[in-house]
Formats: structure tokens, sequence, C-alpha cells
């Protein structure tokens, strides 16, 4: 055992002791090693980020959402049909809402736009944690707006508390902030603006008994699939989603995502398996007869192909190391700076994301097998060329 | 200690290229017994060394080392039992370069699993006798020829084999040199080790230290005794 | 006598420090993820339903509730918002 062991420190030993004389073409083989390292881990840790975000941050999302579609598009729903659910036992509240989506011409941003029957001119919503503006600010004159940190920036609202918006006639609608969300929450909340429903309505010209979608909840959430499917059945034309399919959206988005963004990345492993051929194969006169004077001295086959096996072994776990650990802190310090814009897109807004990976033993398993496999297998057919060479070259 | 009949060695065999390098060889050496192989260049002095050295096995014929029969060993105990019985000093040293005079010395030990501080007293007791003690962390491309020999030397015996075998060992030595080589073998001799050396060098056929002298011409062996007469 | 081999080791082992720290580091904020439990309350109250990550389009913002066809809706130059729409179906 303490042979077994010895032997094979030994040839550890003699391993690193070759990778330390060929150190420039070993650092090269290094630094390519460990950047696709960090590609590949890069991007998986972002996915991993990101759909860990969302699993925490939309524990909450509605557990109904109803729209309505005509024609393939999302039309409004008349609050008129509402009483129609009434039959439907379970349902424990039924929100309707305004919700759509503001075009900024001056900066080209898009803002998107709740209107909730909860938010009255001069009553909050009931519950919602925000930053306050002073209370003189609700003079309820002008309509009142809850914004997040994306619009506060691009509009470059600053210290002032009114703002104004374009209806569709091009007639201004003014707004006052009453309230701005915490950049503690702005993963969801950067490019809100929350006003009441009838402000809303106003500033889309929508008519008086439309909205565009119903909040249901549902006493036990266990029924919800039932009574989602009842709603489909009695509310024609209605397209109902759950929150169980919220959730799963971004589980499939970004497992998606970084699946295209790693088989982009194939090309660079490729690339990197056939850069560790070249260098491992060519086997220079000099090395041949380095192995000729092993075997003649006693060394086997395998006691050679351990040598290859270890230097290889060496590298992958020192770019292995460095390049996972530098992946982690590009996505955890500089939130993913390189490769954030393939996951996300290309946004006039740049909400701020808050990007923590978890650690799983799966992704470390993926990375591992994306990198490292390749290039064991790109080595091993030279490690066992270099050791079947025969001693007699050298008599 | 070494026995071959009727051995022959093909290089190449059934190709444009194939070389007859050896012709039905039978020679014989016992123990202890110091014997050199001589003849023109080209005329297999190496092949033969080669057979006794377990580098490969015979085309055909029997070649027995230390009480075992290579013909038909496969090359995983040919390694085997080149390890256990054969010290090589190669006409050209085959020191690793880059490597220190000690790296060098104790190559053979690292696949045995031997520990660091064993192996480096190994190497000590050898490089004290082969007085390149003060040598130890040079680089072996920055010693010296005759030094480079005795490293040599120190890495064929660090297994503590039975057979030293030395292919045209003098051949990149000068006259001082040269006898010093000898002396080791002297002491080798007085160890109890079986020697065999090729050379074409008058001074090392002629010396008093080799028992017995074979001389071998186009791959035929035939024998002289020490005082060059042929049987 | 120290090997080679001690050292590789050791690396091995520090790397293993370092990205345990790591690791460590982020286990203990993940709770900034959801700003102590401020997010979560926020989507709750209002319904909302996605992450704000990109803004480019309604079926990019607002990934989980857009339907398969809405990125056909916009006028034909706009279809493609590259590279976010590029690599996704929206449901
Ligand atoms: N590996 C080899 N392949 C083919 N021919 C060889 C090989 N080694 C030696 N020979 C040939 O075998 C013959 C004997 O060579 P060798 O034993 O090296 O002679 P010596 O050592 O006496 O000079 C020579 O003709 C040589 O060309
Ligand atoms: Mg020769």
């Amino acid at each position: 055992m303490k042979t077994f062991f010895n032997r094979h420190l030994n040839i550890l030993d003699y391993a690193i002791g070759n990778l330390w004389r060929g150190r420039f073409r070993s650092v090269s083989i290094l630094v390519v090693f460990t950047i696709t390292v960090f590609m590949v881990a890069s991007f998986s840790l972002l996915s991993n980020s990101l759909r860990s975000a969302a699993v925490q941050l939309l524990e909450t999302v509605p557990e109904i959402i109803v729209q309505k579609l005509e024609a393939g598009r999302q039309v409004g729903i008349s609050i008129d049909e509402i009483p129609k659910l009434d039959t439907i036992y379970g349902i424990s509240e039924i929100n309707p809402r305004i919700w759509g989506y503001y075009f900024d011409e001056i900066n080209g941003a898009n803002y998107t736009v709740i209107g909730d029957p909860r938010f009255g001119r001069d009553q909050l919503i009931p519950g919602l944690p925000l930053e306050m503006s002073s209370p003189e600010k609700l003079n309820p004159a002008i309509s009142p707006a809850v914004v997040g940190t994306s619009f506060v920036q691009s509009r470059r609202v600053g210290q002032r508390s009114n703002f104004s918006l374009f209806r569709p006639d091009l007639s201004l609608k003014s707004f006052r902030i009453v309230g701005s969300f915490s950049d503690r929450s702005s993963m969801v909340t950067a490019d809100l603006l929350v006003t009441t429903i009838e402000d809303a309505r106003d500033l889309f010209q929508i008519q008086a008994n439309q909205v565009t979608d119903l909040l249901v909840s549902v006493a036990n959430p266990s029924e919800v699939n039932v009574i989602a499917g009842k709603i489909d059945k009695i509310l024609a034309g209605s397209r109902v989603i759950t929150r169980n399919q919220i959730q799963k959206t971004y589980q499939v988005a970004f497992g998606w995502r970084s699946g295209v963004g790693l088989i982009c990345m194939l090309g660079a492993v490729t690339a990197f398996a056939i850069l560790a051929w070249d260098r491992a194969s060519s086997l220079s006169p000099d090395e041949a007869r380095e192995v000729a004077l092993m075997k003649m001295v006693g060394w086997q086959t395998s006691d050679v192909m351990l040598v290859r096996f270890w230097e290889s072994a060496v590298l992958s776990t020192i770019s292995f190391g460095l390049g996972y650990m530098a992946a982690w802190i590009h996505v955890l310090f500089f939130k993913g700076a390189l490769f954030l814009p393939i996951l996300l897109g290309w946004s006039v807004l740049k909400p701020p994301v808050v990007l923590v990976p978890v650690f799983r033993f799966s992704d470390l398993l993926l990375i591992g097998s994306l990198t490292i496999f390749p290039y064991l297998a790109a080595t091993i057919i030279p490690a066992w060329r270099s050791g079947t060479v025969k001693p007699d070259a050298l008599v | 200690m070494i026995r071959l009949e009727d051995a022959e060695k093909w290089y190449n065999r059934g190709e444009f290229n194939e070389v007859h390098a050896l012709k039905k060889a039978s020679l014989s050496v016992a123990p202890g017994e110091v014997v050199c192989v001589t003849g023109p260049s080209g005329s297999g002095k190496s092949t033969l060394l080669s057979l006794i050295g377990c580098v490969f096995p015979p085309t055909s014929g029997l070649v027995e080392v230390g009480g075992r029969k290579l013909s038909r060993l496969p090359d995983r105990f040919l390694t085997m039992h080149r390890q256990k019985v054969i010290g090589f000093i190669f006409q050209q040293f085959r020191l690793l370069p880059g490597q220190s005079v000690l790296d060098n010395i104790v190559l053979p030990l690292l696949p045995q699993g031997i520990p660091p501080a064993v192996q480096k007293q190994i190497a000590a007791s050898l490089m004290e006798r082969l007085s390149i003690t003060a040598r130890k962390d040079f680089p072996v491309d920055k010693i010296s020829g005759g030094e480079q020999q005795r490293v040599a030397i120190a890495r064929a015996l660090v297994n503590n084999p039975a057979i030293i075998l030395a292919d045209e060992p003098t051949a990149h030595l000068d006259e001082q040199l040269s006898r010093e080589f000898l002396a080791i073998v002297g002491e080798l001799k007085r160890d109890g080790k079986t020697v065999v050396i090729t050379s074409h060098d008058q001074r090392v056929t002629t010396d008093k230290v080799v028992d017995r002298v074979v001389e071998i011409v186009d791959g035929r062996i035939g024998s002289r005794d020490g005082n060059g007469y042929a049987h | 006598m120290i090997r080679h081999a001690t050292f590789f080791l050791l690396f091995c082992l520090l790397f293993v420090c370092f990205n345990a720290a790591l690791w460590i580091y982020s286990a203990k904020h993940q709770q900034t993820l959801a700003g102590d439990g401020l997010v979560p309350e926020i989507v709750g109250t209002l319904g909302l339903t996605d992450l704000c990550l990109a803004t480019d389009a309604r079926y990019i913002r607002h990934l989980s509730v857009s339907d398969p066809l809405s990125p056909y809706m916009n006028h034909p130059g706009a279809l493609e918002h590259f590279p976010s729409s590029a690599l996704y179906v929206p449901r």
C-alpha cells in the first residue's frame, strides 16, 4: 500500500518536474485551458444564479392570471365579465388591473405601467413596502405614481416630484411621485410605474370598463389547476396562466439560453482540445529518447502513461481551479459583465441585476466534463503512443 | 549467468531493409566474469549487448539471462527482468538533459515506489563511491564527460543488478579517464558482478581486468583468450 | 524532504479553500437577492410576474405571461431583439 502511494507520488513528482522544465509550453496550455474553463463556468454560473434569483424572487407571483386573446392578440377584458366567475367555488379574490408598456420617445426606453384598483388618489396600496416621499406630495389634484429606480434614472427625475407622459393623442398627462421602490427590489421593480387604475386608463386611453388582466387568488393552492381550467371554460377566448407555469418559464428560459451559449462554447472547447492534442501528440525526438531511456531502466508502459496522466491531471486541476474561481468572482462581483448581455439581451434601461450563484455539485460536474474530459481525451492517445516507445532506439 | 545458443537477430525481417545482425551466436558467461566483445563497427556488438540486456528477445535461438529464457517473454516481463538484473551503460551516456545528477541517478527507482529518503540514501552512497557527490545538484549537461559517465554508471548500479553491460564505454574518453573506467570495472568485478563490455579499443581488450575477449565479425562470434589467440 | 507533489497538493487545498470561501460567501448573501424578504412582499402585493432583466420588448420584459405570437406583433423591423429574443422561444 505504501509502495503504491510512493509510486504515484514519485511519478507525480516526476510529472511536475517535467511540466516545470517545459514551463513555456505548460503555461501556454494552462492559459488557454483556464480561459476555456472560465468561459464555460461563467455561462453555467450565470444561468445558475439567474435561475436561483427567479426561484427566490418569484416565489409569490399570482396564483392565476387571466388574459384575453382575440385573433392571437391580447385584448382588454370587460369588467362586466368578472361576475361570471362567481360560480367557481374556491376563488378568494379577483383583482382586475391595467398593465401595459409605455414607450418613451425621448430616450427609447420601455416602462411597465401598472394601474391597480387598490391605489387611490389619496391612498397608497395597503401593505406595499415603499420608500416614501414627503407627505405633502399626496396632493390629490395630480395623478399619483410609484416608480422604480431605472425609471427615476432614465427620466432624470432627480429631486423633482413631477413628470409628464404622453397620451396616445400626444396630450400630456402629469404625475407626481408619491413613493419609490427600494433599489433592493430593483430586480423586479426597476422599470415600474404604478398608478391608480383610472390614471392608467387615462394615460393609455382605454375604455372605462376595460382591464388588461385579472389576478385571481385561490383559497386552496392545490386547486389552482382545477380552477384555472374552469376559468378557461367560462371565459371564452381567455388565456389562463398559473403560478407554476410562470415559475417554470425562467428555469426553461435560462436553461435554454445557457444551453445555446454552451453550444457556442463547444467551438472554443473543441479548439482547445485540438491545441492540446497538437501539443501532446508531437512526440519530439528528445522526448522519444527520454521515454526510451525510462523504458530501458525499468519503467513499464503503464508507468510512462501515468506520467502523462499526471501531467494532464496537474494542468487540468490548476486550470480548473483558476478558471472556476475566476468565473465565480466574475459572476458574483462583476455581475457576469462579459456574458450577461448574451443571456439577457440588449436593453435601453439597464436594470441593476444582483447575481449570487448557488453551489451545485451538478454544475461542477458539468463544467468539469465540458473542459477536462475533452482535454484528457485529446491527450490519451498521445500518452499511449509515448508510453509504447521501445527502448531499442537508444543502443 | 548469461547463455546464448544459436541466437539470431534480424532487424525488420521480411522488409526491404532487413538486416541479419546476429548469426547463430553462442556464448556463455559465468557469474563474476568480465567479458569484452570486440569487432569492427557494424559487426553486431551492440546487437549482442542489447540481446543480453533484455532490450528485445532473439528472433530465434535461445538467450538465457540471470536464469530466465527471454525467447518468448512479453515486453512487460522483459522490462521487469531488465529492471532486476541489468545495469546498462550507453555509449552516449543517455543522461536526461536539464535534470540534476541526483535526479538522473534515481530515475530507475521512481516507478518502484521507493520513498525519496531511501532514494537519496542509495544515490548518496553511489555518488560517494564514484566521487561525484560534489556534483549532486548540477544539471548533467553542466558537468564534464568523465563525470557524466560516472553518473551513467551510478544509474546503472542503482538497482544493484548482477549484470553490468557497457557499450563502447571508452569511445568518448581520453587515456586517463579510460584507465579510471577500467579501475571501476575492476571494483565491480571484486563485488562479484558479471560485466560485458563492447569495445574495439586496444586499451580495454588488453587490460588485465578483462577475463575473456569475444570477437564478433559480421554477426558471427569467434573467441580469443586475453592473449589474443583464437580458439 | 518536500516533494513537488506536496506543493501541488497544498496548491489544490488552497483552491478548494478559496472556492469554498466563495461558496460560503454566496450562500450567506442569498438573502440580498430577495432584498431580505422585500421582493416577495412587493411581488405578492402588486401581482408582478417577471424579473426585470431587459426591457427591450414586452415579450422579453414579461417572458412568462406573453404568448407565442407576441414577437410577431411588433412592426416587422422589430422582430429580432438580438440576442435576447434570438435565444429562446416565448411561451
Ligand atoms: N535498429 C536497427 N534497425 C536496423 N538495423 C540495425 C538496427 N540496429 C543495428 N542495425 C544494423 O545491424 C548491424 C549491427 O549493428 P550494431 O550491433 O550496432 O553493430 P556495432 O555495435 O558492432 O557497430 C549493422 O549493420 C546495423 O546497421
Ligand atoms: Mg555499436
